[in-house]
């Protein structure tokens, strides 16, 4: 476990968000040459994915006592000293014969925190930790923008579409996909391609990376006089 | 931008609830010859669209003029169901005219009769 939550960046999770950038913006500006200085992509990497040190550190700390504590038992051996702990040679014999020895209940406890503490690190190594963020492409510099900013401007725009109030548009931004959830002012029938045009046209020009498709959700029910 | 932004122009019209409901009691106060002030309108929604309810009185000729001249009941424009029905769509058709609001349905509850010496000639 100690070896997946030490690894550096750029390891097998964070790894599809590289590419993804550089797809979007030779999409759309066709030119993907100039994509910034060339430690640019790092540190949006870095910027845009939840940093593992803290799981590493406590993996290396548990690593390095338990091999500190094994070191010192064997040397104590070595010496001929009484054993500070636990000898090595009754703690191997011990672990072979080990459904015997222990109570059941303390076994299984044991058992589940060693299963908790496992499925924390090897979830921290594997999965992509991605923040709410999304990637702005830009010539120069590197920008990163948090996904409320996106979905409070997306929401102004489809309220502009839409002619309604502030209160009936609720935009939710996530990695892939943009969900607009309109409610209609009573007796002025909205069209949701009206609004997903907008919302479209206002997401292509952020040229977001990766670009998020949209959905547009009109509720069947309208709110009166607003 | 678009075309969508090119066709709005930045800012918000909003008609308020008030204003909706005094528009509808003025025309449904045209269409049964009753004053404004006697009409209560209420609304709600009706899957995105405009449901209106009113209650309201409604003109009618006096009994004695009835029984002089039979012709008044159809001049005022028949019976008072029929003549509920008609309103109707005379309400919904003046309330989008002049609201641009579109309504789904109009409920009118007749909750009197103001009798009316002078009669209206349709």
């Amino acid at each position: 476990m100690s070896q997946a939550a030490e690894r550096p960046y750029g390891d097998a999770g964070t790894t599809p968000a590289v590419p993804g950038p550089e797809d979007a913006r030779a999409q759309q500006a066709g030119s993907g040459a100039g994509s910034g200085p060339p430690g640019m992509e790092k540190v949006l990497t870095r910027e845009t994915t939840s940093s593992r040190a803290a799981a590493a550190v406590i993996a290396a700390v548990l690593v390095i006592g338990l091999c500190g504590y094994a070191l010192l038992e064997t040397a104590v051996r070595a010496v001929g000293q009484p054993p500070w702990l636990l000898d090595p040679q009754t703690a191997a014999e011990r672990a072979t014969a080990l459904p015997a020895g222990v109570p059941p209940l303390l076994l299984g406890v044991t058992g589940a925190v060693l299963f908790a503490a496992g499925l924390f690190f090897f979830l921290n190594a594997v999965l992509p930790g991605r923040r709410a963020r999304h990637v702005l492409a830009d010539p120069r510099a590197g920008v990163v923008v948090d996904d409320e900013v996106i979905a409070s401007a997306l929401a102004r725009r489809a309220r502009l579409a839409a002619n309604v109030t502030q209160e009936q548009v609720m935009v939710v931004v996530s990695r892939r996909q943009v969900l607009v959830n309109v409610r209609p002012t009573s007796g002025v029938p909205l069209r949701a391609a009206d609004v997903q045009a907008a919302v479209q046209a206002e997401l292509r020009e952020m040229a977001l990376s990766p670009m998020p498709e949209v959905r547009v959700n009109l509720a069947s029910s309208g709110v009166i006089g607003a | 931008m678009s075309a969508a932004a090119g066709r709005l122009l930045a800012g918000h019209n909003r008609i308020s609830t008030q204003a909706l409901t005094s528009v509808a009691r003025a025309a449904a106060a045209e269409a049964l010859g009753v004053p404004p002030q006697d009409v209560r309108a209420d609304w709600a929604d009706d899957d995105g669209l405009l449901a209106l309810s009113l209650v309201t009185p409604i003109a009618v000729p006096s009994l004695t003029a009835v029984l002089r001249d039979p012709a008044r009941v159809t001049a005022f424009g028949g019976p008072i169901w029929d003549r509920a029905v008609a309103a109707k769509a005379e309400i919904l058709r003046r309330f989008t005219e002049l609201s641009g609001a579109q309504l789904s349905r109009v409920d009118i509850r007749i909750s009197g009769a103001s009798v009316t010496e002078g009669g209206r000639v349709r």
